[in-house]
């Protein structure tokens, strides 16, 4: 006779997925224990949202709470070329679809406190420094054994246990399910910076994102409080070309020698330390299983290119919690119960990757940055570009025939290929005009 | 020469950046509830209009809770102003206690035998907040910090208009900063100053004041420094017409309930502004809902403006975010520079009629639509009586 | 008495817990790493003040201020062997 709950619910992971998850819970009345191992708050990298990340706030009603935290106000994002010459502007506000195009660039150390302290204000049981060892399951229940602060052995029993543990990979790396992805090798170097300039009005809070000839990019995202993330992502294979440089050395090389980043970057100062993520791209075989569900990045992860990341985590953290919540009225927790979770996240995963293999093709760029670029597919690539993922059947159909020409582009150039880099232009974006000497009106 | 806005940050009980404030303001909310910054068991009240943690941005573990107000609102004034502050902006600050909640926790922890950092009083006097902003934004032009309490941050106005008259400077960013602490918290409750529920300014059974915590900062420029941006006719600027300064010589914390020294200081505003008491159009009062304070404060503004003052819209930001001591002279700076841009007053929050005997039109309820108004007026009168009052012009 | 290994673990809570670096995990810290100016740590002249202090009370020495040389400071390394060589 096995012992009864200690909770209904175990989450391991506090950041976005399993906070969410947490707090969707608990206000369903369900007792949810969240493990967190680290102290929050606490640096993590994945700084923009999507548009479609109101919806998840409405439902967990934490979304007055967020305005209130003066996150920057994203509105849209900007592709630039290499050269800075050229920037197309996905304005999510063009987007019909898209009934809430504002959404915001978040500083995760303090974003994701926020969420976690909304967890534990609904009833979750939040207990942070507590490392999840361990989860055995059997036909009743599972027990997740765990460390606390102070280091001692504890352990909880609970009807079913969400692994929320991002790249960790609580459940889903012992259990042999994460799939790297062969079509994404990146690797992505990072800092914060003080002194980048930012567009006026309501452009000012832009996520930029900077090609480069090689196919790699450049993300530029405005923070609160005056700083700004930049990082590059590139190919493993660009990695390995000019081994043994440090990370400080490398992010410093990449900014110079892309005149878009180097002229934006000009004046900047970086204010944290470099860091560095690997081969970060991966799907995984299951994302459900008897008395178990994975969300957000525990599950998988494409690119940071287009923001899906906490996008995916907030929707999965959301699922999750009221797929278990049925599963608690029901008192089944079998895979087959999970089968409409397991689609879900099989299907966004997808719908972002296709996107996302798209955009590492020379073709995509040649077509994006098409200056008389079909006005009425860019607006429903943009519609991608914000997060939705049913669009009206209209926007389908330009969405299959963006693909469609993504392809053909690639045999028969419909449009000129993209100019190798021309001599540097001057960005367009305002920095502070110097009077000239001796200038009037 | 004149002066311009171009550009506001704020933090408060209302959250962090303008959104939030007016968002908050205008729905008529108030951002009371119940300390957490420090154990209000000892306290006689226990409400307080407090900064939620996670609006704090993660600045320098060295800066204090009100430096880390001010640098986050000197960021979004100055992101709001799409520009880098030159390296001779001057900086004019006011706060009233600085690092002093850091400083408690400092001796709270030397008396009970526990680590007392060093680094965590490193930012202790009260012109931390603005030094702070200062560093952070690399200005290296003159940095003062003015202490006058409940005034100081409308002082700190007024320095900046007279450093960018005189050409001192082309640019300044004025604001103030103070964060709760024990001090002043225990200090208005010895006093019997603090309503027990959130404060009802201009109220007729007003109980007292509340105290709350924040920042604000204004990026002010000279008429040619915006010409040479560029940027001069762009939008509705809002310009910092005039201030003026007095002293009630009355008593060490109660106002003169004549109300002469305050009115004195609004007329030198005016003055300041090269406009007459007519021309206001309507008041962003001091309002701290303190029996002594609204009467007082009253009877300046019939002082000043006569029967007109009957029919002038007045409301209280202190309604809504409490009494932010240094910081609030900046704030409700921001707050009339909202005002202004909308044309439409906030309601001040609170339960109650007003009382009759104070002769005012206080904007209850709903936001007051004023549309054309054009001039408006910010007071703030500080124990110990230095007044301060600011005159506001939108132009077209 | 602590061996160095225990020696250098232990500066580097204090360095962490005791200077309230955030984000920075204790066994992350490089026993060579330059604690002080930029390109490594970061700490700063009044960080250097409450390291002292923290040595002084942690390991019960007393450190004179003529004692306290930048070359001592350096690093986690030469800051355990300045502690190992004080308690004899």
């Amino acid at each position: 006779m096995k012992r009864a709950w200690d909770f209904d619910v175990v989450i391991v992971g506090g950041g976005p997925a399993g906070s969410t998850a947490a707090r969707a819970l608990a206000l369903r009345g369900r007792r949810t224990l969240l493990l967190e191992r680290e102290r929050f708050p606490r640096f993590h990298i994945g700084e923009s949202l999507l548009p479609l990340s109101s919806e998840v706030f409405r439902a967990l009603g934490v979304d007055d709470a967020v305005r209130r935290l003066g996150l920057v106000e994203k509105w849209g994002a900007v592709f630039v070329t290499p050269d800075g010459a050229t920037g197309r502007y996905a304005d999510f506000s063009a987007c019909p679809e898209v009934h809430e195009p504002q959404t915001w660039q978040v500083l995760r150390s303090r974003f994701d406190e926020f969420l976690l302290r909304q967890a534990g204000a609904a009833g979750a049981d939040v207990r942070e420094e507590h490392r999840a060892l361990d989860a055995r399951f059997d036909d009743d229940g599972v027990d997740v054994a765990f460390e606390d602060r102070a280091g001692a052995r504890r352990s909880a029993r609970a009807a079913a246990l969400v692994d929320a543990s991002g790249r960790f990979g609580f459940l889903a790396k012992p259990m042999g399910l994460r799939r790297p992805d062969p079509a994404l090798r990146k690797v992505a170097v990072f800092a914060h910076y003080e002194g980048v300039p930012r567009e006026a009005g309501r452009r000012a809070g832009d996520i930029r994102i900077l090609t480069r000839e090689d196919l790699g990019w450049f993300w530029v995202i405005p923070l609160d409080a005056g700083w700004t993330s930049v990082g590059v992502v590139l190919d493993s294979a660009q990695w390995s070309a000019h081994p043994g440089l440090a990370p400080e050395e490398r992010l410093e090389r990449c900014i110079a020698e892309t005149p878009a980043a180097a002229a934006l970057l000009r004046d900047a100062r970086r204010a944290g330390p470099v860091r560095t993520e690997a081969d970060f791209s991966y799907g995984t075989t299951r994302y459900a299983g008897d008395r178990w569900l994975l969300a957000g990045d525990a599950g998988s992860f494409l690119d940071p290119v287009f923001s899906t990341g906490v996008q995916i985590a907030l929707r999965s953290g959301l699922e999750a919690a009221e797929v278990l919540d049925r599963a608690l009225a029901r008192g089944r927790f079998r895979a087959r119960d999970f089968r409409g979770y397991e689609r879900e996240q099989r299907r966004r995963y997808r719908h972002f990757r296709r996107l996302v293999r798209a955009f590492y093709r020379p073709e995509f760029r040649d077509l994006f940055f098409r200056p008389e670029a079909a006005p009425r597919m860019f607006r429903a690539v943009t519609t991608m570009l914000a997060g939705l993922e049913r669009p009206r059947p209209g926007t389908r159909l330009l969405w299959r025939l963006f693909f469609a020409l993504v392809r053909l582009q690639r045999r028969f150039p419909l449009v000129p290929r993209l100019a190798a880099a021309a001599p540097p232009l001057p960005l367009p974006c305002s920095t502070t005009p110097r009077p000239a000497p001796g200038s009037s009106d | 020469m004149r002066v311009f806005v171009t550009g506001i940050g704020a933090v408060s009980a209302m959250g962090a950046g303008v959104e939030a404030l007016r968002r908050g303001l205008w729905e008529g909310r108030a951002g009371f509830c119940e300390l957490t910054v420090f154990d209000p068991a000892r306290h006689r009240t226990k409400l307080a209009g407090e900064v939620e943690k996670w609006c704090l941005a993660p600045f320098s573990r060295r800066l204090s809770r009100s430096d880390r107000f001010a640098c986050a609102v000197a960021a979004e004034a100055v992101a709001r102003a799409a520009f880098d502050p030159p390296p001779e902006t001057a900086v004019f600050f006011g706060s009233s206690t600085g690092g002093m909640l850091e400083s408690e926790r400092f001796f709270n922890n030397l008396r009970s035998g526990r680590r007392a950092s060093l680094g965590s009083v490193a930012s202790q006097e009260n012109h931390g907040p603005g030094d702070a902003v200062a560093r952070r934004l690399r200005t290296r032009g003159p940095v003062e910090t003015i202490a006058s309490a409940c005034s100081a941050s409308a002082m700190a106005l007024a320095a900046a208009l007279d450093c960018l008259r005189s050409g001192e400077a082309e640019v300044a960013i004025a604001g103030g900063a103070d964060a709760l602490c024990q001090l002043t918290y225990a200090g208005f409750n010895a006093l019997r100053a603090v309503d027990e529920a959130p404060c009802r300014p201009f109220r007729a059974d007003r109980a007292g004041l509340s105290i709350g915590e924040g920042a604000a900062a204004l990026v002010l420029e000279t008429e040619d420094h915006l010409r040479a941006r560029g940027l001069l006719r762009a939008d509705r600027r809002v310009e910092l017409a005039g201030a003026g300064a007095t002293c009630d010589a009355h008593h060490m914390t109660a106002p003169d309930p004549d109300g002469t020294g305050a009115a004195a200081a609004i007329e030198r505003a005016l003055a300041d502004a090269g406009i007459g008491p007519d021309e206001i159009d309507f008041v962003n009062a001091h309002g701290t809902g303190t029996p002594l304070n609204d009467a007082a404060e009253a009877a300046a503004l019939r002082r000043v403006f006569g029967a007109r003052a009957a029919q002038l819209p007045v409301t209280s930001t202190k309604g809504a975010v409490g009494h932010l001591l240094g910081a609030c002279g900046a704030l409700e700076a921001v707050v009339t520079v909202l005002c202004l841009e909308a044309e439409s007053v906030h309601p001040t929050p609170g339960g109650g009629r007003p009382d009759p005997a104070l002769g005012l039109d206080v904007v209850l309820g709903a936001p007051r639509p004023v549309p054309g108004h054009r001039c408006a007026l910010s007071t703030n009168f500080a124990f110990g009586g230095a007044n301060a009052a600011l005159v506001f012009r939108r132009h077209a | 008495m602590l061996d160095d290994a225990e020696t250098r673990a232990r500066i580097k809570r204090l360095i962490v817990e005791g200077l309230r670096l955030e984000g920075v995990a204790p066994d992350s810290i490089g026993d060579e790493a330059p604690l002080f100016g930029p390109g490594g740590l970061g700490l700063d002249s009044v960080d250097a003040l409450e390291l002292v202090v923290l040595l002084e009370k942690s390991f019960g020495l007393r450190l004179q201020s003529h004692e306290v040389k930048r070359e001592s400071f350096a690093n986690v390394a030469s800051l355990a062997a300045m502690v190992r060589e004080r308690l004899g």
